[in-house]
């Protein structure tokens, strides 16, 4: 029993933090995304011996999360009311040794990219996170939305390219046609 | 195309600023070691279950096909005397028939108040046995008037009477038949002898025949009977005979039961008059009486024997059935246009793949038709498998 309970306390410990911060990037409200967060870890669980045990389990706990999120979502929630209770920027700022110029440059791109992602369709916001936050593969990503991997490439390829839309973010796509020259020059 | 590490950068920053619940990782951890009770187990369990649903289903079926086996062995070797014994009276009857029929009309002209007359007689009123459903309780023949003795013939058993009746299953039916069949050209005469053997393969004979194999339009008529109880045996025979082209086939069949029961009745009534008037003829003393009550013997006489030939003609058609064969030869092809183009006969490839794909066709038939229900019960038992152990999981995770 005891060792049931460390392999327990291991699983959630390892996984929660990422999970958490996946859950509130997509329902945008923390209350929200803690109870989708437990509800999700609670269902993995129970139902752990009916899932792969082939090293994907993680996907599957994303899978319930994500579903738990959607419903989250699909609440009668004003959507004001839940960006007012969402993400203070100036709330826990990460140690770093780079400068304040430095610092500022990225705190304003993180901006425009939260923007940006609030604009984003809901279905291409998710894939985004999962991929670039989560750090889910295309494969994990499919089973996590319950969608192919064609359809994830195809979802990330879109998000991406609404995202360098953005002029401010636009300075961060890597140049093609240098790549291209690059790549030419022996 | 924003640059992927720059946008998992960004992404790190944005989500750095989400201030995570101190104790929210124990709180989880903690209600799922309260509520999260494992299911460690359950699939087993219920893949144990499926595997003996499946093997119940199994062991039922192969049973109820064993069970349905036995019966059938068994009602096919209870079948063999009861259809031998049906077919034993049926035969007997058949050939019994002609005679019985020739004895009746011997009757008919035998047993009448004639000849010689009541004094003394040689046979006054054979006793008829009518054959019938009832059972024929034949009046025996009487004496003369005068002592002389009974000539008539005795009455018939109801049993042997009810199978020369050609019943079935109580009633009396006459059926006929037409059949309009063509055959090959020169196979006429083969063909005639060919449903003379079937005439006589169900134990009938042929009534009537005529042929004419040369001409322009060789053909033949042949009217065959048959005991009514092979009727569609001779039918079936005749339609499926080597060479033969069925053109037209029409079967009937009328129920003369009431007809029959009628013709009994009226019978027994008319004997019954006769009889008193034998009795009062016995008792007449001057010459005046006699002629009045025998010509009026004479008359109810002549009404049984009437009726007498009816019963015999409603008995023979019910016994025997009656099918009207008519054969000719198929008309000369027309002529084919000229081709103008060969046919290239198939290549030895070409005809081993289609005796491969017979083949296969055949082993696969063979394979269902010898597996019987076992293989369908198999199949199900497999799905029944097949669901438990790869659907049900994928249920599962679906409701996830």
């Amino acid at each position: 029993v005891n060792g049931e309970q460390e392999q327990l306390s291991d699983w959630v410990n390892g996984r929660y933090t990422r999970a958490y911060r996946t859950a509130v990037l997509i329902c945008r409200n923390p209350a929200d995304a803690e109870e989708a967060v437990q509800d999700a870890f609670l269902r993995t669980w129970q139902f752990r011996d009916a899932l792969p045990t082939d090293g994907r389990r993680d996907a599957w706990l994303y899978r319930v999360l994500v579903n738990a999120c959607y419903s989250k979502l699909r609440k009668e929630v004003p959507r004001r009311e839940r960006e007012q209770e969402t993400l203070d920027p100036d709330r826990g700022p990460s140690a770093t040794t780079e400068s304040p110029e430095v610092r500022a440059e990225r705190s304003m791109l993180a901006d425009a990219l939260r923007s940006t992602l609030d604009d984003l369709p809901e279905p291409l916001r998710v894939v985004v996170i999962l991929r670039y936050f989560s750090d889910l593969s295309e494969r994990e990503i499919a089973i996590a939305i319950r969608r192919r991997p064609g359809t994830v490439k195809s979802r990330l390829h879109e998000a991406r390219r609404r995202l360098a839309a953005d002029t401010r973010l636009a300075a961060f796509a890597p140049d093609t046609s240098q790549t291209a020259e690059a790549e030419v020059t022996p | 195309m924003i640059d992927e590490h720059v946008l998992q950068g960004l992404l790190a920053d944005i989500a750095e600023e989400i201030a995570v619940p101190a104790d929210g990782a124990d709180r989880v951890a903690h209600q799922l070691a309260v509520s999260g009770r494992p299911t460690r187990g359950a699939t087993p369990r219920i893949t144990r279950l499926a595997m003996v649903a499946a093997a119940v289903i199994v062991i039922v079926g192969l049973g109820a096909l064993i069970h349905n086996a036995t019966k059938g062995s068994s009602a096919k070797v209870s079948l063999s005397p009861t259809a031998s014994s049906q077919a034993q009276p049926v035969t007997h009857a058949a050939r019994s028939l002609p005679s019985k029929s020739a004895s009746a009309a011997a009757i008919g002209s035998q047993g009448l108040v004639g000849n010689d007359g009541p004094q003394g007689g040689t046979g006054l009123v054979g006793g008829v046995g009518p054959q019938g459903p009832t059972g024929a309780q034949g009046v025996a023949g009487l004496p003369g008037p005068q002592g002389g003795s009974p000539v008539g013939p005795t009455t018939s058993s109801p049993a042997t009477s009810a199978s020369a009746s050609g019943l079935v299953d109580g009633a009396m039916v006459v059926k006929t038949g037409s059949l309009d069949l063509q055959v090959p050209k020169n196979a006429l005469p083969s063909a005639v002898i060919q449903v003379t053997h079937i005439a006589n393969g169900v134990d009938g004979y042929v009534s009537q025949s005529q042929t004419s194999f040369s001409g322009d339009d060789p053909n033949a008529s042949i009217t065959m009977r048959v005991p009514v109880n092979a009727f569609e045996l001779a039918i079936k025979q005749l339609e499926t005979s080597t060479g033969v082209k069925v053109l037209e086939d029409s079967e009937s069949g009328v129920d003369v039961t009431a007809q029959y029961t009628n013709l009994q009745a009226r019978m027994t009534a008319d004997i019954a008059e006769r009889d008193s008037f034998l009795t009062l003829l016995s008792k007449a003393n001057n010459i005046g009486d006699i002629l009045t009550v025998q010509d009026r013997i004479t008359g109810v006489q002549a009404e049984i024997d009437q009726i007498q030939g009816q019963l015999n003609v409603l008995s023979d058609q019910s016994t025997f059935a009656s099918i009207s064969v008519l054969l000719s030869v198929q008309p000369p092809p027309p002529p084919k246009p000229a081709v103008t183009h060969h046919v290239n006969p198939p290549s030895g490839l070409e005809m081993s793949w289609t005796h491969a794909r017979q083949g296969f066709a055949h082993s696969v038939e063979w394979f269902i038709a010898r597996s019987g229900g076992a293989l369908i019960i198999l199949l199900v038992a497999l799905l029944v498998l097949f669901a438990v152990r790869y659907l049900y999981p994928v249920v599962r995770r679906a409701l996830l």
